[in-house]
């Protein structure tokens, strides 16, 4: 059989040994990059956050609440922060269909996720009912 | 898995699978026995979804009985419809050219075994993707799962909710398959277990792997459909998209049933119901993502084109039936519940200036070619290969009925895309590196379709295949659980996330552990790991037993100097100073009792930005690839 006869029968085969050989080695890279879960793993942020608001949703459901409710963190940076943002996409995302409202002061209802947010607050609403991790629900002061 | 959600599933994968059988000529059933169950769990989620939003207007407690009614009377009528189609005579025969054969036995079993071993590391990268994010990735939680949510916790007017003013980031234009598909699971399972979301992505996932597999076992050879695969599914951006609850993978998958399904019809010409599933899986992809909208241009230009090259206006009309139907909910939800798309309604006035902006179509073409790579999350390109492949001989005519569209219609996709990012009225760095890889992620079935199709065709084995004996499919089954076995015990041994170093010394397995707040995320490139810290920090030592002597020693660094010193239980172990360069820490040997020893790494300067930019991180020290000896 000629040099070409014999390069022409293995080109393909040698070509997918070399697909076999890269892709293989590209998954073991990837499975040193993505590890898995122990005890002593972080816990999944977005399920912390649910699992904090999943009271407080249940308690304005209950109480019939429809309006968008005013949301309030003081101690995630300041609002519209990187760090602010992301809190209250995850708190949006555990409370829904329950809608949160960055612009407080225009609502009637306020979730607040951290203790220090009473200053801010009780010259204009008073606290309804608090949660667990210093979360807690307020309402507008009756004038 | 509840009997409830259990029975969601097959039912879905039942439906789509009688609907795409009835449509498919009965004398390639076997043939394509790979690619009809991945169709048919395509079709069943998407169709399933469709029911599941109807009844989604009305209050949950009808929703299951309606939803269940719908789903089982089509279920009987699909089921009584295909009895008749077994039971009769074919009209005429519906011939389709053979594939290859396969070429050397031998060159395919092994290229199954690759496979297989792929597969087992694949699904442990994936199931830990799931363990870290069970949420799924930031777009699943923010925009896929919270639609879901709205469609579960809500009582008929999830309309109004997604209208709010405060929920536009929400994106509540968006299609509504996947959401619906994982709420309609959660009303099975009367709750909203994130795995379930994570199990439709994988199932979208599972069902592109079968389709990709067997359009190509069925136009060429069982070994290049192996090979095609393993391509897939060795792909680290795909596997890590498995679990991840967006929308792009369910997408990729519509894209390539409705290629596979176009494929196949163009070449049995007799038959008209795979182009008709064509149409139906073509409306189903813009009944999941907006770029589906785009899809369904670029494919139907690609399958008119066809049509009249190959003389079958007809087989057209069959196309068209099957995209008008697919694309009924999309258009009612988009003229009757979406809100405006912020693309969209942003382009105004500015748009052709931004056509005309050379500096766009630089960023934009850079973008494009550096993510053409980096979407695949490959530490080692597998392109140049695959374009030897390509140029493999022998040179002559590889190319059937329409076989040569695949990857003309993934150019116009990504030409269609390229316009989007020309026009988009966001942000042009953000809105590229933030979707660019996604996009990508969704022609990429499509893509190795296209590439599988550009291959020779392999020479006949010389002799007629033999029969395979049982003992030696045994035998290969059992050596493939053999080495299945090794490699997740291999992959069972690597560091989990939050480790630093573990070790078993005097009989006892010793951990490093990072601990509390004070830390980043770890990092890897999958030769090295590092964590880099805010500050002060701790980290543990645990051992399972008593006894154990261990010495922890590890690499730092810091962006500024600072000094560094090691303490536990206020006793000091080590002190020195961090600089730009890597500083080598060995703590002297330690005497672990069981249980758990902190150490403290305290520093004398805070964290210092890493970047100029209002989101970088603030970083202290660096600890680098710790060992324990």
């Amino acid at each position: 059989m000629s040099l070409f006869a014999l390069l022409s029968r293995a080109w393909l085969p040698l070509c997918f040994g070399a697909l076999a050989v890269l892709g293989l080695a590209n998954l073991w890279q990837t499975s040193r990059v993505v590890a898995g879960t122990g005890p002593f793993s972080p816990s999944d942020p977005v399920a912390e956050v649910d699992r904090r608001l999943e009271p407080v949703r249940q308690s304005l459901l209950a109480r019939g609440v429809r309006e968008p409710v005013g949301f309030v963190a003081t101690e995630h940076g300041a609002p519209q922060s990187a760090a602010w943002t992301e809190l209250y996409y995850k708190s949006q995302y555990a409370m829904i269909p329950v809608v949160l409202d960055p612009a407080y002061e225009r609502c009637e209802w306020i979730l607040s996720v951290d203790a220090g947010a009473g200053m801010l607050l009780t010259a204009r609403f008073e606290p309804v009912e608090p949660f667990a991790s210093g979360v807690a629900l307020w309402r507008r002061r009756a004038p | 898995m509840s009997p409830g959600v259990a029975w969601a599933w097959l039912s879905c994968w039942a439906i789509g699978a009688a609907l795409v059988l009835l449509g498919w000529p009965r004398e390639h059933w076997r043939r394509d026995g790979v690619l009809i169950p991945g169709l048919g769990l395509a079709a069943g989620l998407g169709l399933t979804s469709v029911v599941y939003t109807a009844s989604s207007f009305l209050p949950s407690e009808q929703r299951l009985l309606a939803t269940a009614l719908i789903e089982g009377m089509a279920l009987l009528g699909l089921g009584l419809a295909l009895r008749r189609k077994s039971d009769a005579r074919p009209f005429a025969p519906v011939e389709r050219a053979a594939p290859s054969p396969a070429p050397r036995g031998e060159l395919t079993w092994l290229a199954c075994f690759v496979v297989v071993q792929a597969a087992v590391v694949a699904s442990v990268v994936a199931y830990r993707m799931y363990q870290a994010d069970p949420h799924g990735g930031w777009d699943a939680w923010a925009i896929w799962n919270l639609q879901a949510r709205v469609f579960f916790r809500t009582e008929g007017d999830w309309p109004e909710v997604m209208q709010h003013a405060q929920l536009a980031w929400a994106h509540g234009d968006y299609p509504r398959a996947v959401p619906a598909s994982v709420a309609r699971l959660w009303m099975w399972a009367g709750a909203e277990p994130a795995g379930i979301a994570a199990g439709v992505s994988a199932s979208f996932a599972g069902a592109t792997v079968l389709i990709v597999g067997g359009v190509i076992a069925s136009l060429r050879s069982p070994l290049v459909a192996w090979v095609s695969v393993f391509i897939l599914i060795s792909l680290p951006g795909f596997v890590l998209a498995a679990p991840n609850a967006h929308a792009d993978l369910p997408l990729g998958c519509f894209f390539a049933g409705a290629g596979a399904s176009a494929l196949l019809g163009w070449q049995t010409p007799a038959a008209r119901g795979p182009l008709v599933l064509a149409g139906l899986m073509t409306g189903l992809a813009a009944w999941t993502k907006n770029e589906g909208l785009l899809f369904c241009v670029v494919f139907t230009a690609v399958c008119a084109t066809q049509a009249w090259r190959l003389g079958r206006a007809r087989s057209g009309g069959g196309f068209a039936l099957g995209l008008a139907i697919a694309l009924v909910p999309t258009v009612l939800h988009k003229v009757l519940w979406a809100p405006s798309n912020d693309v969209m309604t942003g382009i105004g006035s500015r748009g052709w200036e931004q056509v005309t902006d050379l500096s766009r179509h630089v960023m934009i073409g850079s973008a494009f070619l550096r993510d053409a790579v980096g979407f695949t999350g490959w530490a080692y390109a597998l392109y140049p290969v695959m374009l030897l492949a390509c140029l493999a001989p022998p040179w002559r005519a590889r190319l059937r009925a329409g076989e040569g569209s695949m990857l003309p219609v993934v150019g116009l996709m990504a030409l269609g895309y390229y316009t989007v990012f020309l026009i988009s009225p966001h942000d042009l760095r953000w809105h590229l590196d933030s979707a660019l890889v996604r996009l990508f992620l969704q022609l990429a079935p499509l893509a190795i379709i296209g590439w599988a199709l550009l291959l020779p065709r392999l020479p006949k084995r010389p002799t007629a295949k033999p029969r395979v004996r049982k003992r030696v499919v045994l035998a290969f089954v059992a050596l493939n659980a053999a080495v299945a076995t090794v490699v997740f015990a291999t992959l069972s041994g690597q560091l989990r996330r939050g480790e630093l170093a573990a070790e078993t010394l005097a009989g006892t397995r010793v951990v490093a552990a990072l601990a509390g707040d004070s830390w980043h995320g770890t990092e890897s490139d999958g030769r090295a790991r590092w964590t880099w810290s805010r500050g002060t920090a701790d980290v543990l030592l645990h051992a399972e037993r008593a006894g154990a002597v261990v010495t922890l020693s590890f690499d730092t660094r810091s962006l500024q100097p600072r000094a560094i010193r090691v303490t536990t239980e206020g006793r000091e172990l080590w002190r020195g100073d961090a600089g730009t360069e890597f500083t080598t820490v060995e703590l002297p040997p330690l005497v672990l009792g069981a249980g758990v020893t902190t150490l403290r790494i305290e520093t004398n300067a805070p964290a210092v930005a890493e970047s100029s930019d209002p989101t970088a991180r603030a970083l202290a020290f660096v600890v680098h690839e710790a060992r324990l000896n």
